[in-house]
């Protein structure tokens, strides 16, 4: 097992020189001087010139590249054009709210997705199943920025109930220990902070969890059919076992190892929900920050944040095998 | 009488309408007795037995008659009683022993399962029946099995550990639903040989579902034919061998191969089992009968009996007695 | 055997594959759920062809007279800041909506079939490098490589195209790989191959109208994806650019009004979900129409 997850460590390096590579490509070879955009329209020719020799732009691409890559290995992801700090500081100062919203969405993804599923599973053909069908049709046929301003139009407008913007108010944001503010507020006891951290994080993210959701539901209503008619639980059912616990223990432990293959696949897809559920709601996470270094064609941070993106997907498709082999008795990696 | 199951009709709904897979249906399984239901796939043999089990699919029910187990009526239990029973007084085992198993339970715990269930044991003191019930049906070293998930065992093996787990909680009958098809035919034997054994010595009534005449010569005593979901001919088992009455029933023992006789080619029914949704008129079986007479096509005939004998056919008409 | 029954036999050859076509067809129109999709897209393909007669104002012209105003008589949807009529616009977006998805998908599923068939049917090493880069690609969230992509190219419906049709090329890449690895070793394929046909003929030829069905429900789902994905562009301010107007784009624009006009936000949502979930009720159709299984 350790041997395989090594094996399956060492494989992240081609996927990471691959991604660098490639977005590598598109920053500096196809994109726009960014010496205009980050001067400005008045920057003379001189200034831009002195701007691109500062930051290594006037080196040819394939020493650019070499050079980042050395940087890179040392820790050093470049500074940002604009605020001129590293790169990895800039990330990780914004990491934690990204994870704090993926982490609530993901959890409101499953539990919902798979109860849906089962639910409709189970009760196949019924209203519920109608209803959480057509439910998660529609979370899946709906952009997440728009669900994300209608919750905003309903919930903080009409109704007036919720925050549609940021993370916290600005005077109870909690000293900084894991930058997480569900738990730095429950750290510091102060429970004024960590209801307004709650409130904050409850639309970005249903809104960011209604995709997903959607998906999980599909997914365990599928499978849990399909296992469902398996032999194995009509063994069951012959030992006169309740029907509940039947669908517990007997049809729902085989029908997870799909179902996280699905949960896995879309905390991954989460990152990319993530750029445009920030964007709604003024999230300050790297989301946004990364849509706004784009815009602004600031190379480093775009650059980082894609490695790191690209990082935590080869990640979590290691962590679903691990579970599988967890799940399933059947699958033994060596 | 421990099993009685009296003019029972099963339907199932389907998008064209009812499909009566089971049709008027009745036998009786003494205690301690091997009772064998013979017939094609699609006779209506695996719904009987699930609709004795309570096990029907969503779609199918039971619409008539009456099925008694020692003497109640396990059609008017509610699903609380009939799980009470089922796995405990009742049991069964199935065709496929490679997915019959939970593949992500270990066996010690699917086989405890119902032990702790219904005979209200420890979990230790389960395990050691489970234990126990593993050596019963031959399986070596037990106590390390027991910690295999079903993948580690071979189909033989498998199937073992289902009627290890359908016979723990000493249930007064087992239905075996072809418990030796998917098997290789040494391994079959064996398998038969177990349930025989344990007839033996635990005293428990089996009602063995198969297809295959061999089996029912090995190990049954009494034999009930099934054809288009009703019976057509019943009998102990060396009459039916040595004389059967129902031209289908003839045809199924000439279909059998057979060492001593020297025959060119094996016999084969003429024909396919009719469509339930589309039967012909008459007798079910007339189109494929080689004695097919005019009345056939015309009249279904009742069921008769002589001698403890009883058979569906008109050819019998004036020698046997209508029974109801 | 009879003359009729040799006829019979004959005919019972050559009508075979239309039946094949035709009992796909009728399993895909007695699912409900793929007829309302169909009718929904038909919907929308008339819209998009005969809007410009449909649409009661020019989608463009502003007058700052009557900007921002609520749903009325005279505009059905409202207008928006620059007072131009939200329901004409909304009409109009369905043209850019259903050439973008389109024509998206039509370029992904061009590059990821020949990609995916010679890694599929080659195998060995063009196969690791093709399916490698394929992973790479699939590594990064493809909204945030479509903007990457977008911010280098500069704005515009082609350049839309060409991004939306990069980042979701490699999931045709691997549904053609797949499908053609589960049949490349199948007799008929063997069979061509020893008659002497070329890679290319039996690739075009013999294979991949066979793994055709789950290609095109891929790529119908991948509509839906693809008009998702254009709205996402269009919201961030890197979609299509005037004078196109374009459902994603009006609502970026309308967003810094939500409370003051939250009218503007909502029609053009419902015309990207409903055109959304209809490309994705047709994919789950096609694809319990293809699936023998779900058939019988």
């Amino acid at each position: 097992m350790i041997k395989y997850i090594i094996k399956r460590l060492l494989l992240l390096i081609p996927v990471l020189l691959g991604v660098s590579i490639i977005i590598f490509a598109i920053m500096r070879v196809f994109s726009p001087d960014p010496a205009g955009i980050v001067l400005g329209q008045h920057a003379t020719e001189e200034k831009m010139v002195e701007w691109r020799a500062a930051n290594g732009l006037d080196q040819p691409v394939v020493t650019q590249y070499v050079e980042y890559m050395k940087g890179v290995f040392k820790g050093d992801f470049g500074t940002s054009y604009y605020s001129k700090k590293p790169v990895a500081k800039e990330i990780f100062s914004r990491f934690p709210a990204t994870l704090e919203l993926a982490f609530c969405a993901i959890i409101i993804a499953s539990v919902f997705g798979m109860s849906l599923g089962v639910l409709s599973a189970v009760k196949k053909n019924s209203w519920i199943d109608n209803m959480s069908m057509v439910l998660s049709l529609v979370g899946v046929s709906m952009p997440i920025f728009w669900l994300g301003i209608l919750l905003i139009i309903f919930f903080s407008g009409t109704l007036g109930w919720l925050p549609a913007q940021g993370r916290i108010e600005t005077l109870l944001r909690p000293e900084n220990v894991t930058g997480f503010y569900l738990i730095d507020s429950l750290i510091k006891g102060n429970m004024e902070s960590f209801s307004s951290a709650v409130r904050h994080l409850v639309l970005p993210s249903i809104a960011l969890a209604m995709y997903s959701m959607a998906i999980i539901a599909r997914m365990t209503r599928s499978t849990m059919l399909e296992t469902l008619s398996q032999d194995y639980i009509r063994t069951a059912r012959a030992k006169g076992i309740v029907e509940r616990k039947v669908i517990r223990k007997h049809a729902l432990s085989n029908a997870l190892i799909p179902i996280v293959t699905v949960i896995g696949i879309q905390l991954g897809s989460l990152m990319g929900g993530a750029v445009l559920t920030e964007t709604v709601f003024a999230w300050p996470g790297i989301g946004k920050y990364t849509v706004e270094a784009i815009m602004k064609s600031d190379f480093p941070i775009v650059q980082g944040v894609v490695l790191l993106v690209a990082f935590i997907f080869v990640m979590m498709n290691l962590v679903v095998d691990i579970i599988y082999a967890f799940l399933d008795p059947r699958i033994k990696y060596s | 009488m421990l099993l009685e199951v009296k003019n029972v009709k099963t339907e199932f709904k389907m998008k064209k309408g009812m499909v009566k897979a089971v049709n008027d249906v009745s036998f009786q399984c003494e205690k301690g007795e091997i009772l064998a239901i013979v017939g094609e796939s699609g006779s209506g043999k695996s719904v009987t037995s699930l609709s004795i089990m309570g096990l029907l699919a969503r779609n199918a029910k039971v619409t008539e008659g009456e099925i008694l187990f020692k003497g109640e009526n396990l059609l008017d239990k509610s699903a609380s009683e009939m799980r009470a029973i089922r796995g405990n007084q009742i049991s069964m085992i199935f065709q496929e022993p490679m997915t019959s198993l939970n593949p992500v339970l270990r066996i010690g715990d699917q086989l405890t399962e119902s032990i702790i269930l219904h005979m209200k044991l420890s979990k230790q003191e389960a395990m050691q029946r489970a234990v126990e019930m593993l050596e019963l049906v031959g399986i070596p070293s037990p106590s390390q099995r027991v910690k295999d998930y079903p993948h580690q065992m071979s189909g033989g093996m498998r199937q073992r550990v289902m009627i290890a787990m359908a016979l723990a909680c000493n249930p007064e009958l087992l239905i075996a639903d072809e418990p030796t098809t998917a098997l290789d035919v040494t391994i079959q034997a064996q398998i038969l040989d177990i349930i025989y054994r344990l007839r033996e010595k635990l005293g428990m009534a089996v009602l063995l579902i198969t297809h295959d005449l061999g089996v029912v010569a090995e190990a049954a005593d009494r034999v009930v034919v099934m054809y288009c979901g009703k019976v057509v001919e019943e009998a102990k088992v060396e009459e039916l061998f040595e004389k059967p009455l129902h031209p289908y029933t003839m045809g199924l023992l000439a279909s059998i191969p057979r060492a001593d006789e020297d025959k060119e080619k094996l016999y084969m029914i003429k024909g396919m089992v009719p469509n339930p949704m589309n039967m012909p008129a008459g007798c079910a079986f007339s189109d494929r009968c080689e004695k097919c007479m005019s009345i056939c096509k015309e009249q279904e005939p009742a069921i008769r009996e002589k001698d403890g004998r009883k058979v569906r056919c008109h050819l019998y008409t004036n020698d046997l007695e209508v029974i109801h | 055997m009879s003359e009729a029954q040799m006829n019979e036999n004959k005919q019972g050859k050559l009508e075979k594959p239309e039946s094949e076509i035709k009992q796909m067809w009728s399993a895909l129109i007695q699912n409900k759920a793929a007829v309302v999709g169909m009718v929904i897209i038909g919907f929308l393909i008339f819209i998009a062809l005969f809007g410009k007669w449909l649409m009661p104002y020019d989608p463009n012209y502003a007058d700052l007279s009557v900007n921002k105003q609520p749903p009325s008589v005279a505009h059905w949807f409202g207008t928006d800041e620059q007072g131009r009529d939200i329901f004409s616009r909304v009409i109009d977006g369905t043209r850019v909506s259903l050439v973008v998805g389109l024509t998206a998908v039509s370029f992904a599923l061009c590059i990821g079939t020949v990609l995916g068939a010679i890694a599929g049917y080659k195998g060995g090493k063009i196969d690791t490098f093709i399916m490698r880069l394929m992973d790479i690609m699939m590594s990064i969230p493809n909204i945030l490589l479509a903007i990457t992509f977008m911010a280098a190219l500069g704005r515009g419906i082609d350049k839309a195209v060409i991004a939306i049709g990069l980042v979701t090329t490699p999931e045709y890449a691997r549904i053609v790989r797949g499908s053609i690895m589960a049949i490349k070793d199948s007799e008929y394929v063997q069979a061509a191959k020893v008659i002497g046909n070329s890679d290319t003929k039996i690739i075009f030829k013999h294979i991949l109208p066979n793994v055709l069905s789950p290609i095109i429900v891929r790529a119908t789902l991948g509509i839906s994806t693809a008009v998702l994905e254009t709205a996402a562009l269009g919201f961030l301010g890197l979609g299509v650019q005037p004078p196109y107007a374009e459902w994603g784009d009006m609502l970026g624009r309308a967003r810094v009004f939500i409370f003051e006009a939250p009218y503007m936000l909502i029609f053009p949502g419902i015309a990207i979900t409903l055109t959304v979930m209809a490309f994705n009720l047709l994919g789950d159709g096609l694809r319990d129409a293809f699936d023998p299984k779900a058939r019988s």
